[in-house]
């Protein structure tokens, strides 16, 4: 098994995956509101498989949960809502200090 | 190979005058130089409305919309229509009075197919319109339908119904005859007929030139957009403006489809056009002041499709004044998808040497001659 | 950044960095817009930033990368990474979305070098979460130093199976299974390209040395292999939780959370596509790709493509392709005579050549199997709209062949990947129902955007004016 300290269990004991280098910095992200310490300079694919299950979306036109399936821009599996905007490409953001991340469930608010 | 009646272009003026023309009893060929409903026809907006048309064109419309509802029996295929109240807004008072006018008009010719709806009735029928739209004008039984799929729907039907579609089949030479046409391919054969309609869209007036008859046609393309799924934004009711240009369509599956005239430039000969995102972004300015919660919603794609237009803006339906025998139905100046249906009526009708069920004089080739 | 430049590069892959700096040392001016936030494209992912640890595991394939991005450092021409380019028109203009706006800049040449994509390949439970790209999986490594801590299987045929399989077992990430779905008569038949390949002997035998080795682990770590596997299923209820798949009469089934897929790779062309470049089929690999010539010329004169969006040959020959297609610039902005040029572009044609004589081996090994797209009709094919198998097959039987009025009507390619993920098996689907061969059928149209673009940011383009008719 990878080996990684205790500094390094970022995840929340959803992630199928663990991070092989010892960061050495980290940046704290909001994601769904509760706040989470991920290495810097990581995506927020990388940054959200890395500490909970790999639930990103739902599908516009099924409702279905979708997770990054090409993890290159490609696929739009891993559309979030970042800092309020939503249909970001998860694998071509990286995270930044303090930045709001939700799964995109709906792709509208009802009423504004 | 001989029939009673040739019809040039595959769109779906052309397929309804040919279903038509079949049902009684005519024999037709049918010549497309792509495929049915590869242009203006299979992808234009979708919208099915009487809103807003100049009120020569209200009476076809009229007739038009109640056809809409049958298509399953007429044509085998719902065409994916759906009814989408369309609400035209007023952004000031100026707006307003420009709407009071036009009910007002309206009522005096007889037509009650577009009512006047206040401040409230606009939130109550589109709740998240912008603060500033003071009221609007309403028509409650325009709606939307799949173009491609309606295109399709009648070139089948017409194959259904005895019509010959030549498809990838261009009209190289066509001449008049002692008794009718005789027409020449790019598949190199030769074709003759009594009679010859001119459904050939923007490229009507090249087409009509090659009989000395030319018609004061010109080529546009209208762009239009459409957003990613945005359910809960439009509440089913699709939008327009009376002082800017704009149209946001309400689709059943939740996108959005923009038009409203913006234009791109266009090359008619190597049919191509340049989709120019200028205008996709004076129309996202303009969409985002009237619904501000469209802010989120995305452009998915841009289409455009190449649409023959009139300066008057009514198309050009009837006999050529010119060529006898020669028919017109062209020039719908990007509004002639509801129409279709019952212009297959009035032109099998022309056709036959009848008297039209509506009257078209409005709509003659020569107007333009008597006005100058 | 300016609004104008003698070239602008679409992709910071290899193709891409070589043609930029070839250009900027030739002293022209030259901008590279990228839509990751750092250079190397796919191959070379994250190269500025990965660990020593991962540059380990990566080996030296990656860290090839570390010249090519030195070279493009010292030449520094105009670079902008996290640039969405979602139109670009012949007359060498560009719209892109940058900083939650759009803006518009132009050339007199540009060169598109947008790469390559894995070959989408639908299969019933391919859209659950859980399963993901073998390229996904290298690219989530690169970025993060991610690797998987809980049953992954590895399925699918072509080099990037092997490498992955090799990275995780360095990485002691616990692999279910490998399931090879390669038919073992493509050996027999690629064998008449081995001559050819020969030249390159090496870069064979390094092949043959990674299989063997993933092979040793697996026997190793008593991980199952099984070759000539076909009918690949992802099961579960909203998470992958199995991997189905048989094996000659044998049914297969491994308890899995993470299902890496790879079918081979194909050019990614959508911006060829939306542009208008001219495209040919290839039947050994069947795709679609740009007609160009040696340095990347397209049937547009101001547009270049060049790197593995051309064909899909690989990093080191993508190096090469960038830097033909510089020189090419070059000459016509006369900058390099017709005699430097020659000179010049010569040992890179070599070298290139080199490169590719393996390449017609590895196609016919790896190409895809003629059973490839026996798609299941219940099982999803269009991603973004849901729609089956089934219902293309549906569509296709009432006489339409055009995946462009497939997509109007059942609105299979509608979503916002624009038919990206989908339209290799609609091709597929359409020439197995209707009987058409995929080569006639009308291929796929791009619209621009070629990536959605918010209203929000649409209207605050900073688009110049142009001419009102």
């Amino acid at each position: 098994m990878p080996k990684y300290g205790k500094e390094y269990q970022m995840s929340n004991g959803k992630s199928k995956f663990a991070w092989n280098n010892l960061p050495s910095e980290t940046v704290t992200i909001y994601f769904e509101d509760a706040p989470c310490e991920v290495p810097s300079g990581v995506t927020v694919a990388a940054a959200l498989l890395g500490h909970d299950d790999n639930h990103f979306c739902r599908s516009a036109a099924k409702q279905e949960k979708r997770a990054p399936y090409c993890l290159m821009g490609v696929c739009f599996e891993c559309l979030v809502e970042i800092d309020g905007i939503k249909n970001r490409q998860a694998c071509l953001e990286p995270v930044r200090e303090g930045m709001h991340v939700k799964r995109q469930h709906t792709l509208v608010d009802e009423k504004k | 190979m001989k029939a009673d009646v040739l019809i040039v272009g595959g769109g779906i003026m052309g397929c309804a005058t040919a279903i038509e023309l079949a049902r009684k009893k005519k024999s037709v060929i049918l010549f497309e130089k792509d495929e049915p409903g590869r242009h203006a026809s299979g992808h234009n907006s979708g919208g099915v409305r009487c809103q807003g048309r100049d009120v020569r064109e209200i009476p076809l419309a009229v007739a038009a919309r109640a056809m809409w509802d049958h298509h399953e029996q007429t044509v085998q295929s719902d065409c994916g229509f759906h009814v989408s109240p369309r609400l035209r807004l007023a952004e000031n008072d100026a707006d307003m009075a420009v709407l009071e006018k036009r009910q007002a008009l309206l009522n005096s010719l007889g037509y009650d197919h577009e009512v006047l709806v206040d401040r409230e009735q606009v939130r109550r029928m589109s709740p998240h319109v912008a603060e500033h739209v003071v009221g609007g004008l309403a028509c409650y039984t325009d709606g939307l339908a799949n173009p491609l799929l309606t295109s399709k729907a009648y070139a089948a039907t017409a194959e259904r119904e005895g019509v010959t579609i030549l498809s990838q089949t261009r009209v190289i030479d066509v001449q008049k005859t002692a008794n009718g046409f005789k027409v020449r391919t790019s598949s190199g054969k030769q074709y003759e007929g009594e009679t010859l309609v001119n459904g050939t869209g923007a490229w009507a007036g090249r087409f009509s030139e090659m009989l000395g008859d030319p018609l004061p046609i010109y080529a546009a393309a209208p762009t239009m957009m459409v957003t990613d799924r945005v359910p809960g934004i439009m509440n089913g009711t699709s939008l327009g403006l009376t002082g800017r240009l704009l149209g946001l369509m309400a689709a059943e599956n939740g996108t959005i489809i923009i038009g409203g005239g913006y234009r791109s430039p266009l090359d008619l000969e190597k049919e191509k056009i340049w989709i120019d995102p200028m205008q996709m972004s004076k129309a996202a300015k303009i969409m985002i002041e009237v619904l501000p919660a469209l802010r989120s919603a995305q452009m998915i794609r841009c289409w455009t499709a190449f649409e023959g237009c009139l300066k008057d803006k009514v198309p050009i339906v009837g006999a050529s004044t010119k060529v006898s025998g020669l028919f017109h139905v062209c020039g719908f100046s990007a509004h002639g998808f509801q129409l279709a249906p019952m212009m297959g009526r009035v032109m099998s009708q022309l056709v036959l040497g009848r008297e039209p069920e509506l009257p078209l004089d409005d709509f003659r080739p020569d107007r333009f001659e008597q006005a100058a | 950044m300016k609004n104008s430049y003698d070239a602008i590069i679409i992709g910071a892959g290899p193709a891409g960095l070589a043609c930029s700096a070839e250009l900027a040392n030739k002293g022209l001016e030259v901008a590279l817009l990228d839509e990751q936030a750092t250079p190397g494209g796919q191959i070379y992912r994250n190269i500025t930033r990965t660990s020593s640890r991962q540059r380990t595991v990566l080996g030296e394939d990656y860290t090839e990368g570390l010249k090519v991005i030195e070279n493009f450092e010292k030449a520094a021409p105009d670079y902008l990474p996290r640039a969405r380019v979602w139109q670009a028109e012949p007359n060498g203009e560009v719209f892109l979305s940058h900083k939650k706006s759009s803006k518009k800049l132009t050339a007199q040449f540009l060169v598109l070098s947008t790469g390559a994509m894995e070959r989408p390949v639908p299969f019933p439970g391919w859209t659950l979460p859980g399963v993901m790209t073998c390229g996904g999986m290298s690219n989530l490594f690169k970025d993060s130093s991610l690797a998987p801590t809980e049953p992954v299987v590895i399925a699918g045929s072509g080099p990037l199976l092997w490498l992955v399989a090799e990275h995780l077992f360095a990485l002691n990430a616990p692999i279910a299974a490998i399931l090879d779905t390669t038919p073992s008569k493509q050996y027999i038949t690629s064998a008449r390209h081995m001559p050819q390949a020969l030249g390159r002997f090496g870069y064979l035998m390094k092949g043959v040395k990674m299989i063997a080795a993933v092979q040793l682990a697996a026997k190793k770590a008593k991980v199952p292999m099984y070759r000539n596997v076909k009918n690949i299923e992802a099961v579960g209820n909203e998470q992958l939780q199995s991997v189905k798949a048989t094996c000659g009469n044998k049914q297969l089934e491994f308890a899995a959370s993470t299902l890496l897929v790879h079918e081979g790779i194909i050019p990614n062309t959508a911006l060829l596509r939306q542009i208008g470049c001219e495209h040919t089929w290839n039947p050994v690999q069947r795709y679609w790709h740009p007609e160009v010539n040696e340095h990347g010329a397209t049937n547009l004169p101001a547009v270049f493509v060049a790197g593995d969006g051309t064909f899909v040959h690989g990093a080191k020959s993508a190096e090469y392709k960038g830097r033909l297609t510089a020189m090419a610039i070059a000459k016509q902005l006369h900058r390099l005579s017709k005699c430097e040029y020659k000179q010049q572009a010569a040992p890179v044609r070599e070298q290139l050549h080199k490169e590719l004589q393996p390449r017609p081996f590895i196609d016919a090994l790896y190409a895809p199997r003629k059973d490839l797209f026996a798609i299941p009709d219940e099982a999803t094919v269009c991603r973004c709209e849901g729609v089956t198998a089934g219902r293309i097959r549906e569509i296709v039987a009432q006489g339409f062949s055009d995946h462009n009025e497939i997509k109007s009507i059942i609105r299979c390619g509608m979503g916002p990947c624009q038919g990206r993920m989908c339209g290799s098996a609609v091709l597929e689907l359409v020439a197995e129902r209707s009987g058409i061969p995929a080569e006639e059928t009308r291929p796929l149209r791009m619209r621009p955007p070629i990536k959605p673009v918010s209203l929000q940011e649409l209207a605050n383009a900073q688009l110049e004016e142009t001419d009102e008719s």
